[in-house]
């Protein structure tokens, strides 16, 4: 065994009272961290197929004035910086596609933490941290729903242990505010989700008791990456959108 | 059936990696080695190095070269993989698996579990993936009666190795909530408690397995009562070791708990990204013997 690898073991030992022939004498057991030589044959292997997306990824997009990251959230403060940075842009972009198509205005966004899958590191923004940050094939639905329905959603956000990122909405405390306003219940709202969760993903199955979906063929990474070629600087910051008190 | 007790003679060293041989006794002694890795999720490549926690670790090809190693050391070796082998990477939006699956049954995985992003190309592509590569998925708790997977993966698995008998059986997640019907379609999920009660009495006793594994995508615990691994330990019997995933939980260490009869059950996972690779040697011999416990960090 070479050295390459860190190794953590820890020998464990067991006494048996047996009843078959064979018994497990004692078990020992390794973590060991990757940190050593590499395979020819199999980087032979990945080589063919990296080629063939390396040129396209590598392509700068934007750039990014620091470390952003979807955990850097705390308990009162509900909302994290890449969190808001990817509700803030979904809003944007499907906001122009939405009233290009349908002459509707979207009223927030939901999104789940769940959903970003990397950090944003800080400097050039690459193709490449696209699809790591949003690597699922989800597309941007919009959700017609009735505002008595709202509730239900600000409160299953609020039990969740982990901050799902929105726009357009504000929550703090008992206070919640959809494009500054008190929601009506009696209004019809367009919530731009994702196709994923309007299926009930991450248990939010809420969006069942929508009036209306709206498919725009538009795809949560393709969203980011329009609105970093366009826009080139990208910036965020926790913010007061979602505050828990109790 | 109380069949062994463990114990601690524990001391702190520093020993090489060849200190290993001390724990085997007995030159008769005969070592099954698993080795085993979770929530990889097309972690095709190292780290970039300017990860933030793991610059130029993990990637496939380092993981293959440990493995023929390992292998080479001790032939009774079994290697498997708990699930959310795709989706992370552009690797997986470009080839949907194809590549994984690829370097998986190259590198010498003998079989995997389920896990929720396995279905993230839909069936029709992973089954296409599964037969290109003829690769083994384990799988005990979902029905695939009806899909594109039906009569492609197994209920549970048996290798003989040097004469021992290692059952290994596949648990995976509940889907509903969590994937899309429209990806899972009719796939059913069946409770994993009764599962593996069923399956480990069949393979301990009927199959005469020597070794029970489980390989779950089930999620290491969880605050509230959902089946989680520590859950599934606790519930059941028959079961030597639980190969976790999902909940992407590092531990420093296999987590020892007791079952149902008060048998000793070790669960381990080993992070996500394949940045970690688990390896678990069980001893076994036909004398009742018992060495120290050594903890050691190189």
């Amino acid at each position: 065994m070479k050295k390459f690898f860190k190794i953590i073991f820890v020998c464990c030992s067991f006494y048996i009272i047996g009843c078959s022939d064979l018994n497990i004498d004692s078990i020992s057991y390794s973590r060991i961290e990757l940190t050593g030589q590499e395979s020819r044959m199999i980087s032979d292997v990945i080589s063919i197929y990296k080629d063939s997306i390396d040129a396209n990824l590598d392509n700068v997009i934007g750039f990014s004035d620091r470390l952003y990251t979807k955990g850097d959230f705390s308990y009162e403060r509900f909302n994290s910086t890449l969190g808001n940075l990817i509700a803030d842009v979904i809003f944007i972009q499907s906001d122009s596609v939405f009233k290009y198509h349908e002459n509707k205005n979207i009223d927030f966004v939901i999104q789940n933490h769940g959903g970003i899958r990397a950090s944003l590191p800080k400097g050039e923004v690459k193709l490449t941290d696209a699809y790591k940050i949003l690597p699922f094939e989800n597309e941007i639905v919009i959700v017609e729903m009735d505002g008595e329905h709202l509730p239900e959603i600000v409160s299953f956000l609020k039990n969740e242990t982990t901050p799902h990122p929105f726009s357009g909405l504000t929550i703090n405390g008992n206070e919640v505010l959809v494009q500054n306003s008190l929601i009506i219940p009696t209004n019809k709202y367009y919530i731009a989700t994702n196709d994923y969760l309007l299926t009930g993903g991450d248990n939010m199955f809420f969006f069942n008791k929508n009036t209306k979906v709206y498919r725009i063929g538009y795809s949560l990474r393709d969203a980011f990456i329009d609105y970093t070629k366009s826009n080139l600087y990208l910036s965020s910051k926790i913010d007061n959108r979602f505050i828990r008190n109790e | 059936m109380n069949r062994r007790k463990f114990i601690y003679n524990s001391g702190l060293a520093s020993l090489s990696v060849m200190g290993l041989n001390s724990c085997n006794i007995n030159s008769r002694n005969l070592k099954i080695t698993i080795l085993h890795t979770n929530d990889v999720h097309s972690q095709i490549d190292p780290f970039p190095s300017n990860h933030n926690l793991y610059p130029n670790k993990g990637g496939f090809a380092k993981r293959a070269s440990l493995f023929k190693e390992l292998i080479t050391i001790n032939p009774n070796t079994l290697i498997f993989d708990a699930g959310d082998i795709f989706q992370g990477t552009p690797y997986f939006n470009f080839f949907q698996g194809e590549l994984e699956l690829n370097l998986m049954k190259k590198m010498g995985y003998n079989a995997a579990t389920i896990g929720n992003h396995e279905f993230d190309a839909g069936l029709k592509t992973f089954k296409k993936n599964i037969l290109n590569n003829d690769f083994q998925f384990i799988s005990s708790n979902y029905d695939f009666t009806n899909t594109e997977l039906e009569g492609l993966t197994d209920k549970y698995k048996i290798y003989n190795k040097g004469g021992i008998k290692v059952g290994v059986f596949g648990l995976g997640i509940e889907l509903r909530g969590l994937v899309s019907p429209l990806l899972y379609g009719e796939t059913k999920y069946y409770d994993p408690v009764d599962i593996a009660k069923d399956i480990s009495t069949k393979l301990k006793y009927e199959k005469g397995c020597d070794l029970v594994i489980c390989i779950s995508h089930l999620g290491h615990q969880y605050q509230n009562d959902k089946i989680s691994d520590t859950l599934l330990a606790k519930l059941t019997s028959n079961i030597d070791l639980i190969i976790g995933g999902h909940t992407h939980t590092l531990l420093k260490e296999p987590l020892i708990l007791n079952n149902y009869l008060g048998e000793e059950v070790i669960i381990n996972q080993v992070g996500s990204s394949g940045v970690f690779v688990g390896k678990i040697d069980f001893n076994f011999t036909n004398n009742n013997k018992n060495s120290d416990k050594f903890l050691v960090e190189v």
